[in-house]
This record gives structure tokens, C-alpha cells and sequence, in this order.
């Protein structure tokens, strides 16, 4: 699969009936081409019935026709089934195209997307939107196919007697306009219904986020009560959705009654004139059936607006331009891994996050970052490796803008350790080596031992190979796999991003010790809140107001600036920033 | 409950509701009864319609078709009385399904100590939704179609008991195909459900990791592991629909294949003057007309809706609460309130580190505790352990002399109040808000509440107590909502009150008045530290920090412990007082100056 586009193409953002049937193209036109077929035979068949009852009423061999019958309905059959099948896989491959294309986009928008769109909200999206979007498409496909049937059977009835036509076509229009009458008040109750629905499930989202407070004032059935109590108005809007149902339904049948009672007379004028046979009788019963058949389509029509509406959520996050170009610089020249900003400004949401900000971490050392919480730490630390990019100014690796890198070349030389990192993949093994797959099983576990891991992994059932569903970790043993992940990664530049804050003293001093014996050579930024962190520096970055204030050992300022000494004395573990 | 009510919870539910409305059922199926007149007449009636025309008696023959017209009307007022019972079935069996979700999910989430799932929420709306949506379409369509299809075969057997008797037992035959079926198809309908909800799993889990995946540069492993998920729900979709496709064959068995049987044959019926030439027609009409779109419909609506309320019965089901554990402790509250720990020691699993080992601590009535250390390290799991929320593996809590476990529930949760960092506010007005513990507060108690954790502001704010706040009234800061969760529990009844990191989003000031005005009310303040200061402010501190524990005050505590000098942002160069821990002359040696 290649990497994420840099920008979607138009194809991408297409999600008008036509784009979606695009998405397969071949089983959409399947599915026409079976319904078509249906549709034929649906057609020929009342003829076929009527000439086959008139041959056995006027005893001639009826023998060919039953066969030419028969044969019509086993088509039938088979054009109902491969239709079906047909209707599936369109379905499926239209929602699966989809899907994949939203997953990719999503990756694609990256770590600023992030910032517009909750998790939540994008899984419903993939699922049910998705979904709904996908099985539209046989469902217009069938309408159309239906409407064109309808139009077949009203030639048909013409065919027979044009005095049948007529009384259809009289009769049919008041139909029509009852069932839309009735289909707009069917919608507008069962929004109401729905709102009030969605009321209640607001409710229980609301009473599920405070449920460690209800939990310790023990009022759990007053809460089941509260969340309850627009039960009542729901009951209402039920029933007046009942309402409008019993209107649809005495109101449609009777009229529909009443067109086929009279279509029947006008026959039966035509059978007493001699004009219309008895298999004819039977063959205008049939057609006024197919005839009447688009009524049902109405139910499609609202289907279909509510499957646009869905199809819409998705085509919402497929329209944002991600904003990361990729460079095509496909390798990064041997270099100690020196990484500097210059001039680097970014700003969020209207406020100036980095100020031009210069910085130069010499290559294989050390260097803090520190600040009071919200400066912008996490901001410039995301930089390096692309994971946002500046509004302006430049980053460079060794003299290389990191723009002109391939980002996945570049992001093979940058590793990151976060203060609350995601595990992906299936076992402990797999999650630490995720980054680089091909890692040996020694430079995995080396990796752990550094990072302090070793003792609780050996603690799981299956060790390395332990599934992660089954072993829930705590956040001090969560922040050390993240570590022991960023450390197997490999790479020049190692950014910990308060990685320790979730540790006790004896095991950030054994981490420190560790990542300083074990990965001499490879530049560190670290973001810390603690000043034994800042003193263990070769350097530290001060940043203050989005600008970097000083740039010497923790020694120095500690000694000569008051300022600095209050950044320390500062929240640990909160972490205000934005990333 | 065991594996197998879990099971059925749903079903039981479902037929406990429709018993209890046996009496709206029964009218509903007399009802039915009558409505599906017109079906038992229209073969006879085109019969007897065609046969009066073929004899020139048009005006006979436009009586007859009248009948026809007046049973539609007859049909058409038996719809109208019956759609109340219908309304008075479904409505009821939605309500105690939303009823059954609601405690079920409230219940869940507040016994377990762990974060709940609230995208769970919307999945459980929707499959109330449809078993709602389902139960409409099997009492109004296929109740109707099923009426129908049984008038039809009476008509059918009325005018033409041959053609019926074949027609009967084709269709026997289609039905016990159908039924030998099902059970394929449920089982592959449930594989494809559990299908969709690994793609929405795996995909939760892939967009939660977006900023990992990407800076492992790993996103097309990320994807692809979505991508199988979505593979495998396409494959078993469209196993399903293979399945599923044999219901043509079975329609066409039961449907037209009758009528193929009746055309043949007819030539020797009509011969030997079994039947009449209109009674054929009548008969092709019964066929093609009412028992072959009923069948089809049946089945259609069977194999599909059926299968789809069954197994969303079933996980539906699985939601609900277990019936009420029998509570833990009878023993009423003494009147002391001083809280003292022995030897506490708590593990989330059986391999895992502890998170507090061997606790000892004391709390006198009307004590300042703070409890500080590193992120994650436990600070709330002990708050959950001292308020009773957690039991723990060995030691003992003991409140005014008595074991925490044993003190009646009520008793308990009126003396403890704790405060979680994220507030509560609910739908309503802010004086429901603030009384919420405390039902018979006065309008001074509130005012003297709010003036002292400094929610005063807030509330000339937004305009008296009686403003709307929470889902659909004014907005709050974060704030200003925990302003009103401390506000609240000053005003309870409650003599020991934990704040969990309850400050986090005040200002230092904000939570030093905060802080003040519980230390000044009557009663035990014990605060998981979020700010350093908040140490300070205490009698007394407990430090975590991993396997060891100290406790001691502010200044006993920076001589002897170096972890609560760096928290407070105090570093020396040299002269460190030598400390049990090891570690600390290591931190000054390696430190590359």
C-alpha cells in the first residue's frame, strides 16, 4: 500500500450517486443488469399466464406456452437470486471502499487532524455511515428499476385496453398525493421521536461521565430515574408515529382498492363487449398490480435522503486537505544526528504557540526543555519529526530540511516517547517493535531492560508474547513499554516527551542511568517538569512565552536566574498543552 | 447470572412484556381477522365477477365487484380500530427495553471502578431502536401479509378445494425447508454482527493511536489491521447473502410452483367440469396475486427482520444489570469519624505490582491530609481504598472504630464525600445541582456554600440559583463546574471529604480558598494533591513513591525524602541527608555538568 497521498484527488472526494457506484462498478452494474432482467420477465409473464389460460380455455395444446411459463418463472427465480447476490456484493465492496478511504485520509490529516475530530465520532462515521451510504446503492438501482417496471405494466394495461390506462392514470394521482401528505407528517413525528431518543442517550452519556460521583454519593437509582424521566414524552411521540401509520395504512389500501375495483369493471366492460379475452381479465389484474408497484417506492425516496445525509459525514472529514507535504528525499546522508530550528513559528487556533524560535542541539547530546505548562514544549518537540509542521521557519537533521524528507525515512531517524503512549499491535512484542518490525528478538529485549520493562513483562502469563488485551498495565508500566518502544526504534534523535512522569524516584534514576549508558551517541530532547531531570542535561532550553529564553547547563540558571527556579516549582504531572 | 440467562434475558423480556398484554393481542388478532376479508374475497370475487361478464350480465357482474369494494371498506375500518392495540404493544415493550439498557449500563458503571464505555451508548440506543423498529414491522406488515396469506388459502380452498389442497402442501413443504434453513442463517447472521463490531473495535483503537502509529511510521501497518477486520466482514457478509439466496428457491416452490400445477392441469378440470372457467382465473389469481407475495414476503421478512431481533435480543440482553448483590455491611455508622488504616495492601490483578503495600495511617476527626507523588502512581486508587469504593486484598479501613466494609451503604456514602476530578453538573437548575446531597438546605446554607469555595461569582454570573445548567442550559467552565461539585458537598451531610484532584482546573488561588474553606468546615479534609502547594496547606503528607511510603510534615518530609524536594522544585547541589532509598547520591554523581 503506498504511503498517504499527499493530496486527495478528485476521485476521492466524489461521493455523488454516481461516485459511490463507481466504488464497484462492476457489481452495481450486476445488479442492474439482474434487476433488469427480473423486471423482464415480471413483465412477460402476466401475458405469457393469460395466453396460456386462454389456449386451455379454448382447448388448444397448451403445452408450448406452459413450457415458455415455466421456463419464465425458473429465469425468474435465478435473476431474484444472482440479483441478491449481486446486491451484497455491491453493498459490501461500496462500504469497504469507503472505509479504507476514510482510514487513509484520517492517517493522512495526522496529528493536527486529531485536533477537529474525536474518536468516537470518526468510528461511527466508518461504521454505521458508511453503511448506510454503501446499501443506498442497490436500493436506487432498484427503485429506478421498479419505477421503469410500474411504467412497463401501465404500456401493458394500455396495450390491453386503453380505457384502462386511463382510469389507472386517474386513479393514481390522488394516491400519490395522499401517500405524500401522509409521508411528510410520517417523517416530521418520527424526527420529533427521534430527538427526544437522542435526549435520553444524551442523558445517560452525561450520567456515565459523572459515574465516579454517583458511585461515591450511592445514587444510582435516583440517576436511572433522572435519565428516565423523558421517557413519558417518547411514549407520545410513538404513538403519534402510530397515528400517522393507521392514516397510511386505511386511507392507501382503500384508495388502492378503489382503483382496482374500477380498473376490474372496465375490464369486465371489455369482457361482456368481447373485447378483452379471460386471460386478458387475468393478465390486467397482474399488470395493475406491477403497475401500482412504484407506490412502495416512496419508503425508498426517504431511505435515500437519509443515506445522502450519511454519505455527506464522510465526505465532510474526505474534503480537509491534509496539510503535510511529503518531501521525496528518499535517504537521509550519514550524519551524527545534529537537530536544529531556525526560525521556527506555529501557531493554533489564532494564538502564537512558537515565536521564531532558534534552537541548535548539538549532535549526541542531552538537552531539556523546560517552561511553565502551556509554553509550547510539546509543539516544538512534535516538529522534529514532522508530526506538525511549522506555520514558518525551517527544521533541519544534519544540515537537512526535514521537509525534503520522505516522511517515513525521516521519521526512521526520529523516535518519540510520550507521556501517555497508545500500544498498537497485537502481543508486547509486537507493540514494541511497531516501528521497526524487523527489530531481532536481543535489540527487543535490550530495549525493555533499559527502559526498566523487564521485570514486569516477565511477570505476564506469555511474557513478550502476552496478547495486550490481556494485560492491563498501569501507567507507570504503560509510559515504560512507550520508552522501550521509542529506544528499539532506533535513529539519531530520541524525544521523550514527559516520559517519566508516571515513574517513582528509583526508576527514573534506573531509566536516566540506563538511556545515558545505552544510547551514548544518540541526541536526546527531553521535556521535563523536574529539576533532577534538567540537572542530568548536558544543556537545557528555557522557554518562555514561546520563545527560547536561555540556552545553558541547569547549574548556570538555576544559580543566577529566580525565574527559572519558579518554573520548577510548578504542578507535576499536569500537562495543559494541546499536542 | 449464568452464561445461559444472560442469554435469555432478552427474550424474557421481550415475552414477559407481550404476556402481560395478552388481552391487546387477542383483540389485535380479531381484529386481523376482519381486516383480511377482502383477501378471502378477491379470488372468489374476480370468479364470480369474470364468470357474470363472460355471460353479458354486466350489472351482476359490477355487483359482484361492488362486494369487493364494500369488504375493502369493512377491511379498511377493522385497520383503523386495531392500530391503537398495535401502539399499545410496541410502545410499552421499547420502554422497558430503554429501561432495562439505562439501569443496566448505570449499574455496570458504577460498580466497577474502571472508566465506562460511553461509545457504547449509542450502539445500545440503536439496537433498542431496532428491536422497536422490528417489532413494528412484524406486527404491522408480516401480521397483516400472514392473515392474508391464511384468507387467501380459505378463498382458494373455498372455490377450488384441489387447487388449494396441492397449494397447501406445496407451501408445507417451502415452510419446513425454511425451517431446516434458519438455524444456518442465524448462526452466519450473529458472525457477521460480531464482525461489524471488530471493525468499529479495531478502528477505535487505530484512530486512539494515530499520533503513535505516525511517529513509529508504521500508519500502513496501523491500516491494514483495520483493513483485515473490514475484509473479514465482507467475506462473511456475502456468505449470508449466499445463504440467503436460497429463499428464492424456497418462494418458488411454495409460490409458483402451484401455479404452474394449476395451468396444467386446468384443461382436465375444465373438462371434467370440476371447475369453471372463472374459477380457474379466480384460482391463477388467488395464486399470483395474494399467496405468492404473502409466502415471499413471509419469508423474506422472517429470514431477515426475525433474524435480526433474535440476535439483537440476545446482545441487548447481555447488558442487563445483575439483580442487586445483598448488601455488604448492616452495621449503622458510629458517631466518630477518625479513619484508621492497618496495613493495606491492594493489587489490581494477582501478578501485578501493588499499589499501596502495607499502609499504616492514622486520621483524627477533623485532620488536613494531602497525599502527593507522581502521576499514576495510585493517589486515587487509595482515595477509592479509604473511601470504601475498593476492598482491599489484605489490611482493613476502619471508620470511627468499625470496618469500613461492614457500615451500612447509606450510612457510609452520607459520611464520605468524594469528589472526583471531573465534576458532575446534570441537566437542571443549579440549586438541584447543589442540594443534590443535601434535599433540605436552606437558601442561606447555599449562599454561605457558595461564597466560601468562591462559586459566588459564577452564579451572579449566570443569574441566581435558579439558572439552567448541565445539557441544554448555560455553559460552565471546567472550573466553574468543579466550583459547583466542592459547593455541593460542603453543604452534604458528610464529616469526611476526599478531594481527588477536585481543583485541577482552579486557579492556585481558587484552590487555596477551596481548600481553606473545607479545612475551616467541621469535619476530615483529605486532598489528593494536584498542585504541590496543596502539601503545605496540610497537617500532614503522604508521599508514594512506588514500594515506599512517607508521611510526615512539610519540613520533616524535605529533610528525608528527596523525590518530595524535587516535587516541590527545591535541588541541592550537595549535602543531602542520607535517606533509606537508594538512588540519590547515584542522581548527583551522573548529573553531566
Amino acid at each position: 500500500m503506498p504511503a498517504p497521498a499527499s493530496s486527495p484527488s478528485a476521485a476521492t472526494r466524489d461521493l455523488s450517486w454516481l461516485g459511490l457506484m463507481r466504488l464497484a462498478p462492476a457489481h452495481t452494474a450486476a445488479t442492474a443488469a439482474w434487476a433488469v432482467a427480473a423486471a423482464g420477465v415480471s413483465l412477460l409473464l402476466p401475458a405469457v399466464s393469460a395466453h396460456a389460460v386462454d389456449q386451455v380455455l379454448t382447448n388448444r395444446a397448451p403445452g408450448l406456452t406452459l413450457a415458455a411459463l415455466t421456463g419464465l418463472l425458473v429465469s425468474r427465480v435465478l435473476a431474484e437470486a444472482y440479483g441478491g447476490l449481486a446486491r451484497v456484493a455491491a453493498t459490501t465492496r461500496v462500504a469497504a471502499s469507503l472505509r479504507y478511504r476514510l482510514l487513509r485520509h484520517v492517517f493522512a490529516l495526522g496529528v493536527p487532524g486529531l485536533r477537529r475530530h474525536v474518536a468516537g465520532d470518526l468510528v461511527t462515521r466508518l461504521t454505521g455511515n458508511a453503511t448506510t451510504s454503501a446499501s443506498a446503492v442497490p436500493a436506487l438501482v432498484n427503485g429506478v428499476v421498479t419505477v421503469i417496471t410500474s411504467l412497463g405494466g401501465l404500456i401493458a394495461l394500455w396495450l390491453i385496453d386503453w380505457r384502462l390506462g386511463a382510469v389507472f392514470l386517474t386513479g393514481v394521482v390522488p394516491a400519490v398525493l395522499l401517500l405524500r401528505l401522509l409521508m411528510n407528517q410520517v417523517t416530521s413525528r418520527y424526527g420529533e421521536y427521534l430527538e427526544r431518543l437522542g435526549t435520553i442517550a444524551g442523558r445517560l452519556t452525561d450520567a456515565l461521565s459523572g459515574s465516579r460521583t454517583i458511585r461515591a454519593s450511592g445514587t444510582t437509582r435516583r440517576e436511572v430515574g433522572r435519565v428516565l424521566a423523558p421517557l413519558p414524552d417518547l411514549a407520545r411521540s410513538g404513538r403519534g408515529i402510530w397515528e400517522v401509520q393507521r392514516a397510511v395504512s386505511w386511507q392507501v389500501n382503500l384508495v388502492l382498492t378503489g382503483i382496482r375495483v374500477l380498473a376490474l369493471a372496465v375490464a369486465g366492460f371489455g369482457v361482456a363487449g368481447g373485447r378483452i379475452s379471460p386471460g386478458d381479465f387475468l393478465a390486467a389484474a397482474l399488470y395493475l398490480t406491477l403497475a401500482l408497484g412504484f407506490l412502495n417506492q416512496v419508503d425508498t425516496l426517504i431511505y435515500l435522503a437519509d443515506a445522502r445525509a450519511n454519505a455527506d459525514r464522510i465526505l465532510e472529514v474526505l474534503a480537509e486537505q491534509p496539510r503535510v507535504h511529503a518531501g521525496r528525499l528518499r535517504g537521509l546522508p550519514a550524519g551524527p544526528g545534529a537537530l536544529s530550528f531556525r526560525r521556527v513559528s506555529v501557531r493554533l487556533c489564532d494564538q502564537v504557540v512558537l515565536d521564531r524560535v532558534d534552537l541548535d542541539l548539538p549532535a549526541g547530546a542531552a538537552v531539556a526543555l523546560v517552561g511553565k505548562s502551556g509554553t509550547g514544549k510539546t509543539t516544538l518537540a512534535l516538529l522534529a519529526g514532522r508530526l506538525l509542521d511549522p506555520d514558518e521557519g525551517e527544521v533541519l537533521i544534519d544540515d537537512v530540511r526535514v521537509d525534503a524528507l520522505d516522511p517515513a525515512r525521516l521519521r526512521r531517524e526520529v523516535a518519540y516517547a510520550f507521556d501517555r503512549p497508545v500500544l498498537l499491535g497485537g502481543t508486547v512484542r509486537e507493540a514494541l517493535s511497531y516501528g521497526r518490525p524487523e527489530a531481532a528478538a536481543q535489540e527487543v529485549e535490550r530495549a525493555a531492560r533499559i527502559a526498566q520493562a523487564m521485570d514486569f513483562i516477565g511477570r505476564l502469563p506469555d511474557g513478550f508474547d502476552t496478547p495486550l488485551a490481556d494485560a492491563p498495565f498501569s501507567g507507570g508500566e504503560l509510559q515504560r513499554l512507550g520508552l522501550a518502544r521509542a529506544v528499539a526504534h532506533g535513529g539519531r534523535i530520541l524525544v521523550l516527551d514527559d516520559a517519566t512522569s508516571s515513574l517513582d524516584t528509583v526508576t527514573e534514576a534506573k531509566v536516566a542511568n540506563a538511556l545515558t549508558d545505552g544510547l551514548t551517541g544518540r541526541t536526546r530532547l527531553v521535556i521535563a517538569h523536574r529539576a533532577t531531570t534538567a540537572a542530568r542535561a548536558d544543556l537545557v532550553a528555557w522557554l518562555e512565552s514561546g520563545r527560547i529564553r536561555a540556552l545553558a547547563s541547569h547549574h548556570t540558571l538555576w544559580a543566577a536566574e529566580p525565574d527559572y527556579r519558579a518554573v520548577f516549582a510548578a504542578e507535576p504531572g499536569l500537562d495543559e498543552e494541546d499536542a | 447470572m449464568s452464561r445461559v440467562q444472560v442469554h435469555r434475558a432478552g427474550y424474557a423480556l421481550l415475552l414477559g412484556e407481550l404476556r402481560a398484554r395478552r388481552r391487546a393481542l387477542v383483540r389485535i388478532v380479531l381484529w386481523s381477522v376482519v381486516e383480511s376479508l377482502p383477501s378471502l374475497l378477491s379470488g372468489l370475487v374476480v370468479a364470480a365477477a369474470l364468470d357474470r361478464f363472460l355471460a353479458r350480465d354486466v350489472a351482476a357482474g359490477l355487483g359482484v365487484l361492488a362486494m369487493l369494494l364494500a369488504s375493502a371498506m369493512v377491511g379498511a375500518i377493522a385497520a383503523r380500530q386495531m392500530y391503537p392495540w398495535l401502539a399499545e404493544v410496541v410502545e410499552p415493550v421499547r420502554d422497558a427495553f430503554i429501561t432495562a439498557v439505562v439501569e443496566g449500563t448505570m449499574v455496570a458503571a458504577t460498580r466497577s471502578p474502571t472508566r465506562p464505555d460511553t461509545a457504547g451508548v449509542a450502539r445500545l440506543t440503536e439496537q433498542v431502536q431496532s428491536v422497536r423498529n422490528i417489532l413494528f414491522v412484524l406486527l404491522r406488515t408480516v401480521r397483516q401479509v400472514a392473515f392474508t396469506f391464511v384468507a387467501a388459502l380459505v378463498g382458494l380452498s373455498v372455490l377450488a378445494p384441489a387447487a388449494a389442497l396441492v397449494s397447501g402442501a406445496l407451501v408445507a413443504l417451502a415452510l419446513a425447508l425454511f425451517a431446516l434453513l434458519l438455524p444456518g442463517l442465524a448462526v452466519r447472521h450473529k458472525a457477521a454482527l460480531l464482525a461489524e463490531e471488530e471493525v468499529a473495535r479495531r478502528a477505535g483503537d487505530a484512530f486512539g493511536g494515530i499520533r503513535d502509529a505516525i511517529a513509529c511510521a508504521a500508519e500502513d501497518r496501523a491500516v491494514a489491521e483495520v483493513g483485515r477486520a473490514v475484509e473479514d466482514e465482507v467475506a462473511l457478509d456475502r456468505a449470508l447473502a449466499r445463504a440467503t439466496a436460497l429463499r428464492s428457491v424456497i418462494v418458488f416452490i411454495g409460490g409458483q410452483l402451484p401455479l404452474v400445477v394449476l395451468l396444467v392441469a386446468a384443461p382436465w378440470l375444465l373438462r371434467e367440469g370440476y371447475l369453471t372457467v372463472g374459477e380457474v382465473v379466480g384460482a391463477a389469481t388467488y395464486l399470483t396475486v395474494s399467496l405468492e407475495p404473502a409466502l415471499r414476503s413471509i419469508i423474506g421478512a422472517v429470514g431477515s427482520w426475525g433474524l435480526d431481533l433474535v440476535v439483537t435480543l440476545g446482545r441487548l440482553g447481555e447488558g442487563f444489570a445483575d439483580p442487586e448483590p445483598p448488601e455488604k455491611g448492616s452495621t449503622p455508622a458510629e458517631d466518630r469519624y477518625d479513619l484508621t488504616v492497618h496495613g493495606l495492601t491492594f493489587a489490581y490483578g494477582p501478578g501485578a505490582h501493588p499499589v499501596v503495600h502495607d499502609l499504616d495511617l492514622t486520621v483524627p476527626e477533623g485532620g488536613h491530609l494531602a497525599v502527593v507523588g507522581p502521576s499514576g502512581i495510585g493517589k486515587s486508587t487509595l482515595a477509592n481504598l479509604l473511601a470504601g469504593l475498593l476492598t482491599p486484598q489484605h489490611g482493613d479501613v476502619l471508620l470511627g472504630g468499625v470496618d469500613i466494609g461492614r457500615v451500612r451503604e447509606t450510612d457510609l456514602r452520607r459520611m464520605l464525600g468524594l469528589i472526583p476530578q471531573e465534576a458532575y453538573v446534570f441537566a437542571g437548575t443549579l440549586r438541584e445541582n447543589l442540594t443534590y446531597l443535601a434535599p433540605h438546605a436552606t437558601e442561606r446554607e447555599l449562599t454561605e456554600a457558595a461564597t466560601a469555595v468562591g462559586l459566588q461569582p459564577a452564579i451572579d454570573r449566570l443569574g441566581g440559583f435558579d439558572a439552567q445548567v448541565g445539557v441544554g442550559g448555560a455553559d460552565l467552565s471546567n472550573g466553574e463546574k468543579q466550583l459547583v461539585a466542592l459547593a455541593r458537598v460542603y453543604i452534604s451531610p458528610a464529616r469526611i471529604v476526599i478531594l481527588d484532584e477536585a481543583t485541577s482546573n482552579l486557579d492556585p488561588m481558587g484552590e487555596a480558598r477551596a481548600e481553606a474553606a473545607f479545612s475551616r468546615r467541621q469535619g476530615t479534609l483529605l486532598v489528593i494533591a494536584h498542585r504541590i502547594s496543596s502539601a503545605r496547606r496540610a497537617d500532614l503528607i503522604l508521599l508514594l513513591d512506588g514500594d515506599s511510603v512517607h508521611l510526615g510534615t512539610h519540613d520533616e518530609l524535605m529533610r528525608t525524602s528527596v523525590l518530595y524536594a524535587d516535587l516541590v522544585g527545591h535541588w541541592e547541589v550537595s549535602g543531602l541527608a542520607s535517606t533509606s532509598t537508594p538512588g540519590p547520591e547515584d542522581l548527583l554523581r551522573t548529573a553531566n555538568i
